[in-house]
């Protein structure tokens, strides 16, 4: 190869092989340029570098590191470990949207609301809210008002009110609670509870 | 120094007097030096249902007002010489009462005393905050009905927000009758909701409104299951591991009402 460093698309995702032809200083470089020219491409990526003979000492890794958070980029270096960063690119582009935690039961008169997601480890109370523009997961029951604008799951759903964007819940399933999570998601008009992870059968 | 407990509840008529009076006589009969301290301020009742509405000179209020020291407003129980009521005003409201200055004699007051329970008015104002205050724990009281139990949920959020160490639950007017013709909320369910360590469960009796109307305080009077119930609570909160009482449906006829739990 005669570039300090190759890009090569797998089904695993972006690898990226060193070339020990190439000094370090001008691998770094290669780098950055090419991560700068296609910053959008790779932005949220996760990629995985192969060393290929060069050594990765800890000054190295560390270069390595602060580059490719500049780009909000998530790497393996193969056989010494996952950097992951979830900053935001230097030009002010999210690869993701944020997402919250929130470590207890959402008790009566408790309204969380947010522009991502939210986690809560608990319950969501007959008098609580959870309002979330992505997906609301719950390590718990549902017995207040949520409402989301991709998907809810949970370990029941006995709703108040439940929204996922704009449609609202009817509320046909039985109330229960599972052992394992279902996911609440708009299928045709409706909003619809399944076993997280469903897979379709071979029933005709 | 003793600990300042409230006992709260958000809905009003749950039994938070009651039990404010009755686990307060239980503690002070397994010998603790005990305080309880009527908040309803405007509305008092912990002075009536003790029989004590006629030896009640100061109140709280007076001594937040300057008018008289804080022992001299304490009134001391008819069978107990370790059990005392500050009782609160019937002249002023809640909106008169300053949260700090009752935050500062509750804590001249606990350094007398191993237990100092608050009897909280119902509601979520200022009368609701300035019991809550001072606490460094706190009783919630439910009855075993959803309105009790939505309210409590609020309380227990916002006690959550203050910092409250430890808080434990109270369902009274327990009837195993109407749970199961599920006419009533059971007690696993109120618990699973509300998700807070469950310290005591008192069954309805028709004897505790009784002795309040004569003015006697049931665990000093009479003994029968609610009284076993409250001395249980009182127990639990000086550390003993018992187990709750089996509280079987009334069976018509010879058989007995109740058997102790395993």
């Amino acid at each position: 190869m005669e570039q300090p460093a190759i890009f090569k698309g797998t089904l695993e995702g972006i690898t990226v092989i060193l070339n020990p032809a190439f000094s370090k200083s001008e691998i770094l470089s290669f780098l950055e340029k090419t991560l700068s020219e296609r910053k959008v491409f790779f932005s949220g990526a996760n990629i995985k570098v192969k060393p290929n003979g060069i050594d990765m000492n800890e000054e190295t890794i560390k270069e390595m590191e602060s580059l490719f958070k500049r780009f909000g980029i998530t790497f393996t270096i193969e056989g010494i470990g996952t950097f992951a960063h979830k900053e935001k690119i230097d030009n002010g582009e999210t690869s993701s949207q944020e997402t919250i935690i929130i470590p207890h039961t959402i008790r009566s008169g408790q309204i969380i609301s947010h522009n991502g997601n939210i986690v809560i480890l608990g319950d969501i109370n007959e008098g609580g809210e959870v309002n979330a523009s992505g997906n609301i997961y719950v390590f718990g029951v549902i017995r207040g008002i949520v409402s989301a604008g991709e998907s809810i799951v949970s370990l029941g759903f006995t709703p108040l009110r439940m929204t996922i964007g704009k449609i609202v819940f009817g509320n046909e399933s039985n109330a229960k609670t599972y052992r394992k999570p279902r996911i609440a998601k708009v299928e045709e008009g409706k909003i619809v509870i399944k076993v997280l992870g469903e897979k379709k059968s071979l029933r005709r | 120094m003793g600990r300042v407990i409230v006992v709260t509840s958000g809905k009003g008529g749950v039994g938070k007097t009651t039990i404010t009076a009755n686990v307060g006589a239980s503690l002070a009969k397994l010998g603790k030096k005990v305080v309880v301290v009527d908040m309803d301020i405007g509305l008092r009742n912990l002075d009536v249902v003790m029989g004590l509405e006629n030896r009640v000179v100061y109140n709280i209020m007076d001594i937040a007002e300057g008018r008289c020291k804080i022992n001299q407003a304490l009134v001391r129980e008819k069978h107990l010489s370790n059990f005392f009521l500050l009782p609160a005003s019937q002249m002023h409201t809640k909106e008169d009462v300053n949260i700090e200055t009752v935050y500062e004699i509750i804590s001249i007051i606990k350094e007398s005393f191993d237990y100092v329970l608050l009897d909280s008015p119902a509601g979520i104002e200022n009368g609701f905050k300035s019991a809550v205050a001072p606490a460094e724990e706190a009783l919630i009281v439910v009855t075993p009905d959803v309105s009790s139990v939505r309210d409590a949920d609020r309380v227990i959020g916002l006690l959550e927000n203050k910092g409250i160490e430890g808080i434990s639950l109270i369902i009274n007017r327990y009837d195993s009758t109407l749970v199961k013709k599920r006419k009533m909320l059971d007690k696993n369910d109120i618990v699973d909701v509300l998700g807070l360590d469950l310290i005591g469960v008192v069954p309805e009796n028709k004897a505790v409104i009784d002795s309040e109307n004569r003015g006697e305080i049931l665990v000093l009077t009479t003994n029968n299951v609610a009284t076993k119930a409250f001395e249980n609570i009182a127990r639990r909160m000086e550390g003993e591991d018992v187990p709750f009482l089996n509280l079987v449906p009334e069976k018509r006829g010879i058989f007995s009402i109740f058997k102790r739990g395993e």
